[in-house]
């Protein structure tokens, strides 16, 4: 089945995207090596310079399908929207880095080079129509992102998170590696829309079970409640940033690709919704719960973004409609948004700093830093799905969706969850307004173009979108 | 030219002028200029509200309509407009809000500005809560109401302030996203009837011939939201804590405004949406209004605190509003009673608004509110004798007020329907009487008990300016009701018309499918 056939030559136009960053990888890592060349301002232009080439090379794909391979690339309306997503939103994520404290740390070559190829590995996993294509891009995307967990910021938290990450990310790859072979050995096929295909006799036991381990590691990439115990550690330890990354941007692409395979299995077998049901319900529930008493800013956004996750596999929990991944896309945009608008002020408060924010920390702060906390403000409202934000919007579209599947009681659940989860969003505002600052919890930050550009042009996206969507 | 363009698009301007001004009145680097912008703003707005009142045409219906696409693909609009029962409701907003605006004028503490504009970015809420004939910008509007509110108790309330806002936003949240999970049911029942999204809610409407086992979960989930809101007792324990922390302007737009939300919503969709699930629920609601009745009454007496028993005294009057809205004889809803009903709303958001405000007089002068620090005051201060004893009386509804008129209604459309009941809320007349006039009597009469009482100022220009019009109105609403029932009385006729129509003829539901070529209005045709 796997010859060496000749490249067909359009593959190069349509691959472009991935082939750009490749080559920036490659050539980020001799940058490293550069000597008086390695400096943040040039790695920096370099960054944004592949950055901007490979969205201009995806705009120009477009949403057309087309398959090289046999399906191992395959590029369509999917893969076009979310590597641009994922791309934008890291471009994004790298400016806010260029103000902070992290800026010598985060813009040399070897840095770059592990923030491109994670890219690249969620750019692939994502135009691929074939689980060895797929797994070569998950794996990409992961190890880059455990070595910028621990080595953008090297400290003992960091170094723990990502450890903590490497060992329960190589477990849960293992059991997607694990259940995609199974599902080869019932199939006798690698494409994805093997797992829409009915297995006979025996196989049946080994596809469901291969099935089963596959939606487990992906359960296990986005934290989905069971399987969430690393996420807390992980995204205290990371710097701001790489939290920001991995809450955005990894998770984007990890949920893409359920909602990919979920497209084709769901549609042949429409009992396993159920199993999804209850990972929403899971992580709803025990997501904002845990929430609720963290005292950490970043350890409250990593429950937080557990319940998001549950929020979105709601839409799993239903038989296929056609507009389950319009909607999706539009909840992940919302949130990646607000994500990056909470994250956006919260790395600005790190700059002179440098070290987790506690609930604490931030008392008085609307005094202080009337603007910034306003922006704050917006987009935690944003993630608690309060209207006027795009939050709400995007919550009741989730809602609509899984209403129409008559998940009744999920979507009460989900829609408790959300009262609840207003407390510990609002817990944050408290502490911002209504109590008197401390004079040296926090040292001033400085003013910084980027970090309000980014912020101002996040809390006007998260506003407008509700009207203009 | 101008004007025209103002008269097509007032609804909209009512709503969207406040949130502009508090915009501008954030921006505003000079605090004298955004007060006065911030007055102006308001006082614009009010004229809007006048100018429709003016040329509000009884019994004509939907009015000042405007309607733009929101979410096409979603069937979701942009829709508003008025009609009798908002009318009052949203002369009340823009009337109160400019009162407050005075009222906060020599504000002590931080942020002036910022209360300013959060003031009026509140009223936007309310009032487009007020006018939204669809459901979405209702809901949005309604959670919008929240944010504000919020920050005003929150921020420059009393001592245990944090407790009480958190309170209250996470009560109003629980109730108002399970209504959302009921709209969403509704609008995809919509859906499945007649083929087509839709959110307006005279669309919706048509979906009131369901039968009512279809309906209950939603009714459920619509009155519990407005039972909170208004706050009906078992719900109501958010309020005392949010009236008593809150600044005396907050204290007043709660009262005044925010909880005849919940009562308005009831009127405006859980009756008429689920008319046959209301029918069974309307003696539980009823019994459940006059439990507050009493229940508020009897706290209220025993508060020491002079804010907490006005506080109280709201669960109580709340309570007939809801009584008055449930009266229903031979499977009709009484237009008395619901007139009195919808006028009682007006009349407890200006007397018990007035209320506040007398007792925010009171704190800012002494910085306690117990009663028993009090006593002997009309002496020093004769002219605030008058005006509580004013707004006691509109609140006791004494004939020649306002609390007479809606009460007597409200008794009068109840009594038909059931005596009991009846009985048993006149029964809360009564205690109102008692707790009321204890309030007064323990304030303004009696020796002087403490020196510091002796030489209090009385009421100043700027509060007289505040209260006087509400005098005014306490009175004016006893003696000439008809001059604002008048433009009420088609709208509330025809609630109650269409609910016994319903459910004396049973009306069919058009076959299905009959609006699949996208008409989203009437199916006449």
């Amino acid at each position: 089945m796997y010859t060496l056939a000749p490249i067909p030559a359009a593959f190069y136009g349509v691959a472009s995207p991935v082939l750009i960053l490749s080559v920036g990888s490659i050539l980020a890592m001799l940058l490293s090596v550069a000597g008086k060349w390695n400096r943040p301002t040039i790695n920096f232009g370099f960054l944004f310079l592949i950055l901007g080439l490979s969205l201009a090379a995806i705009m120009k794909n477009g949403p057309q399908i087309h398959t090289f391979f046999e399906g191992a690339f395959q590029w369509g309306v999917l893969p076009y929207v979310g590597s641009l997503l994922i791309v934008a939103v890291a471009g994004v994520l790298a400016l806010l880095f260029y103000p902070s404290y992290l800026q010598a740390r985060f813009f040399t070559g070897e840095v770059i080079a592990l923030y491109l190829l994670s890219l690249l590995g969620m750019v692939v996993q994502l135009s691929s129509n074939d689980f060895i294509t797929i797994l070569i891009g998950i794996e990409l995307s992961a190890m880059g992102v455990y070595a910028l967990v621990g080595y953008v910021d090297v400290n003992r938290l960091s170094l723990e998170g990502a450890v903590k990450y490497l060992v329960l990310g190589s477990v849960a790859t293992a059991i997607f590696i694990f259940g995609v072979a199974l599902l080869y050995l019932s199939t006798g096929e690698l494409s994805l829309q093997a797992v829409g295909h009915p297995a006979t006799g025996p196989m049946q036991v080994w596809k469901q079970t291969g099935m089963f381990m596959v939606l487990l590691g992906l359960g296990f990439k986005l934290a989905l409640v069971p399987f969430h115990s690393w996420a807390p550690d992980v995204y205290e330890g990371a710097p701001s940033g790489i939290t920001a990354f991995m809450a955005t941007c990894v998770k984007i692409a990890i949920l893409l690709l359920l909602f990919r395979v979920c497209g084709f299995f769901l549609l042949a077998q429409p009992e396993w919704s159920r199993l999804f049901l209850y990972l929403s319900v899971f992580s709803i529930v025990i997501g904002n719960w845990l929430a609720l008493v963290q005292s950490g800013l970043k350890r409250m956004l990593a429950y937080s973004s557990i319940a998001h996750s549950g929020y979105m596999v709601m839409l799993l929990s239903v038989a296929p409609q056609a507009t389950m991944l319009s909607t999706a896309l539009f909840y992940l945009v919302a949130y990646s948004v607000a994500t990056i608008v909470v994250f956006g002020v919260m790395m600005w408060l790190e700059e002179k700093n440098c070290r987790n924010l506690h609930l604490d920390d931030i008392a008085g702060l609307g005094r202080k830093y009337p603007l910034a906390s306003l922006a704050l403000t917006v987009g935690l409202l944003s993630l608690a799905g309060m209207p006027p934000t795009v939050g709400f919007l995007a919550k009741f579209l989730v809602f609509v969706h899984t209403l129409q599947g008559e998940r009744f009681g999920l979507v009460i659940v989900a829609a408790l969850g959300s009262a609840v989860s207003l407390y510990y969003y609002l817990r944050v505002l408290v502490r911002m307004y209504m109590h008197e600052p401390d004079p040296i919890s926090l040292l001033a930050p400085r003013f910084s173009w980027l970090t309000t550009g980014v912020v101002g042009t996040g809390v006007v996206l998260v506003l407008a979108l509700t009207i203009f969507s | 030219m101008l004007l025209l363009w103002i008269h097509s698009h007032i609804a909209t301007l009512t709503i969207f002028t406040p949130l502009l001004v508090a915009a501008l009145v954030v921006l505003c680097p000079s605090l004298w200029v955004a007060k006065w912008l911030a007055l102006l703003g308001a006082g614009a707005c009010f004229l809007e509200s006048v100018h429709m009142w003016h040329y509000f045409v009884p019994g004509s219906g939907l009015q000042f309509t405007e309607m733009h696409a929101w979410l096409p693909q979603w069937g979701i609009q942009y829709f508003v407009g008025v009609d009798g029962i908002s009318l009052l409701l949203i002369m009340l907003s823009t009337f109160l809000t400019c009162l407050l605006l005075i009222g906060a004028w020599n504000f002590e503490g931080k942020g002036q500005k910022t209360f300013f504009a959060l003031l009026l970015f509140l009223e936007s809420g309310m009032l487009g809560a007020l006018m939204a004939f669809d459901l979405v910008f209702f809901y949005v509007c309604w959670e919008v109401m929240l944010i504000p509110m919020y920050f005003i108790i929150g921020v420059w309330g009393g001592k245990n302030r944090i407790y009480a806002t958190t309170k209250f936003i996470l009560y109003t949240a629980f109730g108002s996203l399970l209504m959302l999970v009921a709209a969403i049911s509704l609008y995809l029942l919509y859906k499945k009837e007649f083929g087509v999204y839709s959110t307006n809610v005279l669309d919706l409407y048509r979906l009131s011939g369901l039968p009512a086992a279809s309906q209950f979960w939603l009714f459920c989930a619509f009155a519990l939201a407005f039972a909170i809101k208004i706050p009906l007792w078992p719900f109501h324990t958010w309020l005392p804590h949010a009236h008593t922390e809150a600044p005396t302007t907050g204290s007043v737009i709660l009262a005044g405004v925010m909880l005849k939300m919940g009562t308005y919503g009831l009127l405006r969709f859980a009756i008429p949406l689920f008319p046959a699930v209301f029918l069974d629920f309307a003696p539980v609601l009823s019994v459940l209004g006059v439990i507050g009745i009493i229940y508020g009454a009897l706290v209220a007496w025993q508060q020491p605190d002079a804010k907490k028993m006005v506080a109280y005294s709201s669960v109580s009057h709340l309570g007939f509003v809801v009584v008055g809205s449930c009266a229903v004889l031979h499977s009709m809803i009484s237009p008395e009673a619901l007139t009195g009903a919808v006028y009682q709303m007006i009349n407890h958001g200006v007397s018990t608004g007035m209320l506040f405000f007398l007792v925010g007089v009171l704190y800012d002068r002494r910085h306690t509110r117990l009663l028993d620090d009090f006593g002997g005051l009309a002496r020093p201060m004769p002219w605030f004798a008058v005006l509580l004893i004013i707004a006691t009386l509109g609140s006791v509804g004494l004939p020649g007020t306002g609390g007479f008129v809606g009460e007597f209604l409200i008794l009068l459309g109840t009594f038909q329907s059931n005596p009991a009941i009846a009985i048993l809320a006149s029964l809360g007349v009564l205690l109102g009487a008692v707790y009321m006039l204890t309030l007064c009597r323990k304030i303004l009469f009696g020796p002087v008990t403490h020196k510091e009482n002796e030489s209090l100022q009385d009421v100043s220009w700027r509060e007289a300016l505040v209260l006087a019009p509400l005098a005014v109105l306490v009175i004016a609403m006893g003696v000439q009701p008809g001059f604002f029932l008048d433009r009420v009385r088609p709208s509330i006729d025809h609630l109650a018309k269409t609910y016994s129509e319903y459910r004396l003829e049973r009306v069919e539901l058009p076959p299905l499918g009959c609006c699949k070529g996208g008409c989203s209005n009437g199916c006449e045709e």
